[in-house]
């Protein structure tokens, strides 16, 4: 993006890419527009995220056909239970040619990393997938390598078929800015995915997207400007969930552990990029508003009142906003 | 002496016949039913064969049992009407004492006195009765009473009405409020804007007007974004152009506050102005539409 134009410019020429981007991902991936834009958006954001949903919605078809879009390498990981870190990261292999070790760098060295189904391996795999993504390198042996940029991880989780799995932990959960879930699409997308079988050729994607313009689009929306009051907004709602004392508000009973300031900062750079996708120079409250949900959800931990009552993250955000003054 | 009394015999007859020798008719009395102690005007008529100079007694008879007051006759031809004015002081049939009419004697006049004792029972001594009432003395109590006992209706009919006029006022002021003190906030900061930094001033703006159409969209709308606010009206009834100058309201806000924009003194003004007539727009519409 050239430099010399000015913001309204840049963030009209952003807004053609994205929707150059979600027209393309749109002929492969029918519907589900909220979660192409929440890809987007982790991308953009440069964190990761954690999608929710039962097999069969076309998660793993929606990354490719992003990685597709993006011009960026993409590799999928299929978490079991005997998986190993080595496996992800990479291991030293002894080269007997030289007679030395050498570093084999495992599958996270790539630009999107689908890690599917992660909650089947345990914990000190999921745990080292976190750390690279919190980091950015690996170190493998005596060396640090650091990750390709962009590097994006989508980890997906099966919210039936508990059973052998590792849950992952809150302090893991919250290094994911965003939780996505995604629904069954309507019958009409349905029907639509039908029609889509017989047209494979329609399926090859273009690649609207050079790496270099993911990094565009990231100063891009640093420059978004963030006015003091959406500030205090982000940290109210953060706050909010943190309060004790039932007769406070009335929803904290069903919180027993709220949001981290990651979230704030998870808040602050999705509602950033939200107004990108707005096309908007500046953030509003309903930025905020917008990416609350997908940021909150997996940050906040019900209490048992909130379980026995069956009440969902999305349920207690809702009340949280419902509070929280909009300046 | 056999002479003598032959004619005394034969004219003993003929002075009775020559006595009896008229008719009363027409007897009336006023009123018609009378008591004991009531003054009574007895009328009749008496008719004659011969022309009889009938007038009033020179005095008239005082017996104990009746007080006879006034006697007049009025005579016509061989009918002479006559008026008497007495007082019965005895219940029952009686007879009025002979009275001396000029050339002729009426003896043979009856009275009939109503007693309020029953004569049946006179004998026996009966209960103290009730003291007589006036006529139109029950309507009237009849009356009273009925009032007495409608009175705790009455009551009740007009506290509920006052109930419910009082509670049309309050309503109305209720109502009515938001309006007023989103009008004095208008005023305050159209008094206190020269001093106000511009971000206070919009932000206080805002404040105030979501808290006027919270109460009129029945919705707290403080943790209400622009776009939700724009939502809300939309599916209100509030008619395009309305929702549309709301609107612009709060996106120039927006861009002030969220943007940075800067705008000249004067368009705080302006803001101020238009936010007052699109409220008074808006309580026309809500007046003439009921409520929101």
């Amino acid at each position: 993006m050239n430099e010399d134009k000015n913001l309204t410019d840049q963030i009209n020429d952003a807004s053609s890419l994205l929707d150059s981007a979600r027209k393309e991902i749109g002929k492969k991936i029918i519907g589900q527009a909220d979660m192409v834009d929440g890809l987007l958006m982790g991308i953009i954001t440069g964190g990761h995220i954690l999608v929710e949903g039962v097999p069969g919605l076309a998660k793993t078809q929606m990354v490719k056909a992003v990685s597709e879009v993006l011009n960026a390498d993409f590799k999928r990981i299929q978490f079991t239970p005997d998986l190993l870190p080595a496996d992800l990261t990479g291991t030293m292999i002894y080269r007997p040619q030289t007679g030395e070790f050498v570093a084999r760098k495992g599958p996270v060295f790539t630009n999107i990393v689908l890690a599917d189904e992660i909650n089947r391996a345990p914990a000190k795999v999921q745990a080292a997938l976190l750390e690279a993504m919190a980091e950015n390198q690996v170190s493998i042996g005596e060396n640090t390598y650091h990750l390709a940029e962009p590097f994006f991880v989508m980890a997906t989780q099966n919210p039936i078929e508990q059973e052998g799995t590792y849950q992952l932990p809150e302090a893991q959960l919250d290094r994911f800015i965003m939780k996505l879930k995604v629904d069954y699409p309507n019958p009409q997308e349905e029907l639509s995915i039908l029609d889509q079988l017989d047209n494979q050729s329609d399926q090859i994607l273009r690649k609207i997207f050079s790496k270099y313009s993911i990094q565009d689009l990231k100063a891009l929306s640093a420059k978004i400007n963030v006015d003091e009051s959406i500030k205090k907004y982000i940290v109210s709602i953060v706050n909010a969930s943190r309060v004790k004392g039932r007769h406070q508000l009335p929803f904290t009973r069903f919180i027993e552990f709220g949001a981290s300031p990651r979230a704030s900062i998870a808040l602050y750079n999705c509602a950033r990029v939200n107004a990108l996708f707005q096309k908007r120079e500046y953030v509003l409250p309903e930025d905020v508003k917008a990416v609350a949900y997908n940021v909150l959800r997996h940050r906040i931990v019900l209490s048992y009142e909130a379980e026995s009552e069956e009440m969902t993250s999305d349920d207690v955000i809702k009340e949280i906003l419902s509070v929280v003054a909009v300046p | 002496m056999k002479k003598s009394l032959l004619i005394l015999l034969l004219a003993l007859p003929l002075q009775g016949l020559a006595a009896q020798n008229y008719q009363i008719q027409n007897i009336r009395f006023s009123p018609p039913e009378y008591y004991v102690g009531d003054t009574v005007e007895m009328s009749f008529i008496i008719r004659t064969d011969q022309l009889v100079d009938i007038k009033v007694p020179e005095d008239l008879p005082d017996p104990v049992w009746i007080n006879f007051l006034s006697m007049e006759v009025e005579s016509r031809g061989l009918d002479s009407e006559v008026h008497i004015k007495l007082i019965p002081y005895y219940p029952g049939t009686r007879t009025l004492p002979p009275l001396e009419m000029g050339g002729l004697r009426v003896d043979d006049l009856k009275i009939f006195t109503s007693s309020l004792l029953n004569l049946e029972s006179s004998r026996d001594l009966e209960g103290v009765q009730g003291p007589l009432l006036i006529p139109g003395t029950r309507a009237v109590g009849a009356l009273i009473v009925s009032l007495m006992l409608s009175l705790p209706v009455v009551f009740l009919l007009l506290f509920r009405f006052l109930r419910a006029r009082t509670g049309e006022i309050i309503k109305t002021y209720k109502i009515n409020l938001p309006y007023r003190q989103f009008q004095r906030l208008i005023r305050k900061i159209r008094r206190t804007m020269v001093n106000m930094p511009e971000r206070e001033f919009y932000i206080e703006f805002t404040g105030g007007f979501k808290k006027y159409l919270s109460t009129r969209f029945h919705k707290d709308l403080s943790s209400s974004t622009t776009s939700e606010i724009e939502n809300l009206l939309e599916k209100s009834q509030v008619h395009d152009t309305l929702v549309m100058s709301l609107i612009n309201l709060f996106h120039r806000v927006d861009r002030v506050k969220f943007a940075g924009e800067k705008l000249m003194y004067t368009d705080r003004e302006v803001l101020l102005k238009e936010s007052e007539e699109v409220s008074e727009a808006l309580e026309e519409w809500r007046k003439s539409n009921a409520d929101l």
